[in-house]
């Protein structure tokens, strides 16, 4: 399928983190968006771009937020979730084969119906397997079980007139281990898998940042508990969520230490570690509830029009004195700062600090500069990013060392000559962009700084803190994290994401400014059944079928009521194949007891 | 030629009628998705007809309690509810489920079917304390009931010969036959409403049926009818009304009050017949006993046919006995006196459900009058407040074709569930089920048996 019309184009190119739509327009464009049903699809679209001089973006589920598929030539969009089969499991081997647009959320959903389970998986579970591996890489039970590349056994690579299939012990391998896609594309992925563990998350409370840190450094050294996942929650984190929550059952205003064990023979040596440690304990709800959470990272975006910051790997030593700095940083320029760590491995975390801002204000400007401060700080403390996309560029040199560089930037040359593979980013430089990217993060050094230049800057920006009063519009709302796309049924017939909650609410914030909608796009939105599953998963918890209303009734009042095409929709739905397997699969989703959950 | 007797049907709907038993409520949490649809086979759930994609609410009155959509609904988001308009009809006797099940016989005319199955007692009083005997129950299943192994339905109304004396001189009594053993009253609890009426007596005269009328209610428009009116009377009023009603009628009833003089009846009795050789005479009374003149009355061939009355829930208005009760005593004392065949026994009141015509036959009656259950056809709710100007169905509104096509559907559903039970119990003819008590068990007397030997020491 090809999806070429402007709005489709921006559905699908969205990310988590948006340009300001200045510096979108600087940038070269993307001419449409394809989407391959198999391997020969691929070699179709890569023959294509080579006679168009176009180059090639590969995109999973598009959440990663690190700009990985911001265009910087000009390019196709290649939509890989369309290759989202389960080719092959083996119960007794304990692997499965599956095509690289999969979903975690679709394969833990067909896992768990075959009495398996997954060793890591990422908080945005909406994201595809491909993807996942492309980018970030660690997530849920990373602790324990490491970076998702230690759980691929072998993946297929697809680049132009060539397949190859690449063990874990290739040495090309790591070529394909988070470089987002510049080396060619992964087709298929054979994962390890388990059969399911009864685990239990433990949260524990502390009364200062020192106190948390203190008690992860002794649950480090510590040989007889052996924890599955480690999160550290600031108390300003905390002070997010409860925002989601009634204020009589709300989060205090504490450090959190959430700890998941698979082993629970270790639990008193735990209790005693937290007794030894001053911890508290939380109520089971309310570690329920922040367990629960791990798929929601963005859930605070409902208040806010935009969430900025960074994503750092940082050695979990330092992380005490990173969030003491960050904190101070944002108390200069009046951001609601608030840090999140999952710890990787005894030694290292993935750090995210997240503030609100506001892409109408100027102050949103400054906030981008901000959020590069941010990850300057993380490097006086030997931090790296933990994505390179476009946002991190500048820092590329911490990521790789010269030689590694050189070696990733060789094999490109080798493998992809003519340069087609979402090109301009880390190993392909386009210098212009480099040195633009450079001089941004320069001068955001000086704002870490806090040098007396800037001082004018952080009584402006106190000023406008960002903070947004009442709730959003959804269409402001919506983080566009695609848990929507997978729960829909009018996408599992339509495939295409613009019929989903995120692509009719990009729809409507459309029409807002321009009232020219191609007559095709207006009747998709017709094709809802209107099953509220898409509320029932959305991260931001909008309130979306009055809003699904509002919007065909203004799409009626313009184009008509496609009457035809929903006949056709509903029949074409019913009878489809996978449509009742569907159906059944989240019982669990959407039930009461979810709903009451998220409303404690 | 010779033609089988048939009953057409046809449905004929009433909106009052679309109280269900249970109420299925779709939560909000529903999808949409219309799985409901697909597996519900009476049309309870559809998708709305403005906006296919989404679902209309259900319609609980087609629902046959199969549970099939609330177990499988992928939300859960479907429940059944008891019904409470449902509850609040009828009453203790005219139950609401028998009134939903004449309802459904007279929508459609098909035997009902209960998809969750009979979940009540397995015994009660009245009719529920007899059973019928089914041992041959295979028959039906073999070639239908209404396959090439014709089962008879008609009865006789009128004297039977006991033995021919004089072959060259036979003189054939007073009778004749009707076609299903069931006969309608047209003033279901007291009502004397014209368009009831009408419709009562149209479906009797298409039924081939008879249809007791009062003398006081007839009208020109009822001429046509005449075959199939049961003229009932009092002495009073066949003394006021002129004889060309009389002559014309097939059966001519006059009601006993409490304290009547048999001198009258007597005279009156002869006027009849001065007027009407060819009529049956019926004797309507409310008493559970009955005298030796009165008997006389029949042995003479001055009367024909005993119409005994009870109250709509079957109760005799004297003695409290139930009706099947009532009717057995008297069929064993006219067998015991041999005279059974004299007369023609017909019972009325708490004839509620097809099962009870089979079973006061049992009990020895030629054939059942239907009432109450008439009205309910047309959609009576049995409240308690019964005036036209007050219900709350405004019955007396009904269209007359409506309501007769309803009548004619229910009793079309009872005369097959008759065929079922006969056939299921290897007869062929309901003439021979009268008095056949071998065919049945009755509570009280098994009840008897098993413990006598305990409690009457």
């Amino acid at each position: 399928m090809i999806l070429d019309t402007d709005l489709e184009v921006n559905l699908y190119a969205k990310e988590t983190v948006e340009l300001p739509s200045i510096l979108k327009k600087l940038l070269p464009k993307i001419q449409s968006v394809y989407q391959p049903e198999n391997i020969q699809d691929l070699q179709d679209v890569f023959s294509y771009a080579r006679r168009n001089k176009l180059s090639i973006i590969p995109r999973g589920a598009g959440t990663s937020g690190m700009g990985g598929i911001t265009p910087l030539k000009k390019s196709i969009l290649t939509d890989l979730s369309h290759l989202n089969r389960i080719l092959h499991y083996d119960k007794k081997k304990k692997t499965i084969l599956v095509e690289s647009g999969l979903r975690w959320w679709e394969l833990k959903r067909f896992l768990k119906k075959h009495s398996l389970d997954l060793y890591t998986y990422p908080t945005s579970l909406f994201s595809t397997v491909g993807g996942w591996l492309a980018t970030g890489g660690c997530g849920v039970n990373s602790f324990k079980y490491g970076h998702i590349s230690n759980l691929v056994d072998s993946i297929e690579v697809v680049s132009p007139n060539k397949n190859k299939k690449l063990s874990r012990e290739n040495p090309e391998f790591k070529y394909f281990v988070g470089t987002e896609g510049q080396m060619g594309i992964v087709s298929k992925i054979e994962l390890k898998i388990r059969e399911p563990v009864r685990s239990k998350p433990y949260l524990i409370f502390f009364n200062t940042n020192k106190e948390a840190t203190a008690f992860l450094k002794e649950l480090m050294r510590s040989t007889d508990i052996q924890p599955i996942h480690i999160a550290y929650f600031d108390r300003n984190r905390l002070e997010h969520k409860n925002l989601l929550l009634n204020p009589k059952v709300s989060f205090p205003r504490l450090e959190g230490v959430l700890l998941v064990l698979e082993e629970f023979s270790t639990e008193k040596s735990l209790l005693n570690l937290i007794e030894k440690k001053r911890g508290i304990l939380a109520e089971d709800y309310l570690t329920a509830f922040l367990w629960n959470e791990r798929f929601f990272p963005f859930s605070i975006r409902r208040f806010h029009p935009s969430i900025l910051g960074s994503e750092i790997i940082l050695p979990s030593e330092n992380l005490e004195y990173f969030v003491t700095s960050t904190r101070k940083f944002a108390d200069n320029y009046g951001l609601s700062l608030s840090t999140e760590a999952t710890l990787i491995n005894k030694n290292e975390a993935v750090v995210f600090s997240l503030f609100p801002s506001h892409p109408k204000k100027i102050s949103h400007f400054f906030h981008l500069f901000l959020s590069y401060s941010l990850s300057h700080i993380a490097s006086k403390y030997k931090g790296k990013p933990y994505g390179i996309g476009i946002w991190n560029l500048p820092l590329l040199n911490k990521v790789f060392s010269q030689k590694n560089l050189r070696d990733y930037i060789n094999y490109k040359k080798e493998e992809d000559p003519l340069n087609v593979f979402n090109p301009a980013k880390s190993f392909s430089g386009d210098l212009k962009i480099k040195y633009a990217l450079r001089l941004a993060y320069l001068m955001s050094t000086l704002f870490s700084n806090s040098s007396s230049l800037f001082k004018p800057f952080s009584k402006i920006l106190n000023n406008h803190p960002g903070k947004m009063n009442g709730n959003l519009s959804a269409e402001e709302a919506c983080a566009n994290c695609g848990a929507c796309t997978v729960v829909c049924p009018a996408y599992l017939v339509n495939r295409n994401e613009i019929i989903t909650a995120k692509g009719k609410l990009l729809l409507l914030k459309h029409l807002k400014f321009s009232s020219r909608l191609p007559k095709v796009l207006a009747e998709k939105a017709f094709l809802c059944l209107h099953c509220h599953l898409c509320e029932h998963v959305c991260q931001s918890k909008l309130e979306l079928i009055p809003v699904w209303e509002k919007l065909e009734t203004l799409l009626e009042s313009k184009f008509g009521r496609p009457k035809e095409k929903i006949d056709e929709f509903i029949k074409l739905f019913e009878a489809h194949p996978e449509y009742d397997q569907f159906l059944d699969s989240f019982g669990n989703f959407s039930n009461n007891d979810f709903k009451d959950k998220h409303n404690v | 030629m010779y033609k089988r007797y048939h009953i057409d049907t046809s449905p004929a709907k009433l909106a009052s009628t679309n109280i269900g038993t249970f109420r299925i409520i779709r939560d909000e949490n529903c999808l949409n998705c219309g799985r409901c649809i697909s597996l519900c086979i009476y049309d309870v759930h559809e998708r709305d007809r403005n906006d296919p994609r989404k679902m209309s609410d259900p319609l609980s009155p087609c629902c046959k309690n199969c549970f099939s959509c609330i177990q499988n609904c992928p939300q859960q988001a479907l429940k059944m509810i008891r019904n409470e308009e449902f509850e609040k009809l009828g009453n203790t006797y005219w139950t609401p489920q028998i009134i939903q099940t004449i309802w459904n016989e007279a929508e459609e005319g098909e035997i009902p079917v209960y998809g969750a199955g009979y979940r009540g007692p397995f015994k009660g009083t009245g009719f529920d304390a007899i059973w019928t005997d089914m041992s041959e129950i295979v028959r039906p299943t073999r070639d239908g009931i209404h396959g090439r192994e014709y089962i008879a339905t008609s009865v006789d109304l009128g004297r039977k010969l006991p033995w021919i004396q004089n072959f060259e001189n036979l003189i054939l009594p007073n009778s004749f036959e009707i076609q299903i053993p069931m006969l309608l009253d047209t003033h279901p609890l007291g009502l004397n409403c014209n368009t009831i009426i009408l419709a009562i007596l149209k479906a009797a005269h298409q039924l081939g049926t008879l249809a007791f009328l009062d003398i006081k209610n007839y009208m020109d428009e009822l001429k046509p009818y005449l075959r199939s009116i049961a003229l009932r009377c009092s002495f009073e009023e066949l003394s006021q009304h002129d004889s060309a009603l009389l002559k014309k009628v097939r059966l001519i009833e006059i009601v006993l009050s409490q304290k009547f003089s048999h001198a009258k009846l007597e005279q009156t009795l002869k006027h009849l017949k001065e007027h009407n050789p060819a009529a049956l005479i019926s004797l309507g009374t409310t008493d559970s006993y009955i005298t030796e003149e009165i008997l006389k009355y029949f042995h003479e061939e001055r009367a024909d046919v005993l119409h005994l009355y009870a109250d709509s829930s079957g109760k005799s208005f004297e003695g409290n006995l139930f009706i099947s009760d009532l009717i057995r005593q008297f069929h064993v004392q006219f067998v015991q006196n041999g005279n059974r065949d004299e007369i023609t026994i017909i019972g009325t009141g708490g004839i509620a459900a097809a099962e009870h015509v089979p079973k006061i036959i049992i009990c020895g009656a030629d054939a059942a009058v239907l009432d109450l259950s008439l009205l309910v056809a047309m959609g009576c709710r049995v409240c308690k407040v019964c005036e036209t100007e007050h219900c709350p169905v405004e019955i007396d509104r009904l269209e007359p074709e409506l309501a007769k096509q309803r009548i004619i559907n229910m009793i079309c559903a009872w005369r097959d569930q008759l065929l079922e039970i006969l056939s299921a119990m290897g007869i062929r003819d309901v003439r021979r089920l009268r008095g056949e008590v071998g065919r049945a068990m009755f509570y009280e007397e098994i009840e008897k048996e098993s413990f006598e030997f305990i409690f009457d020491k």
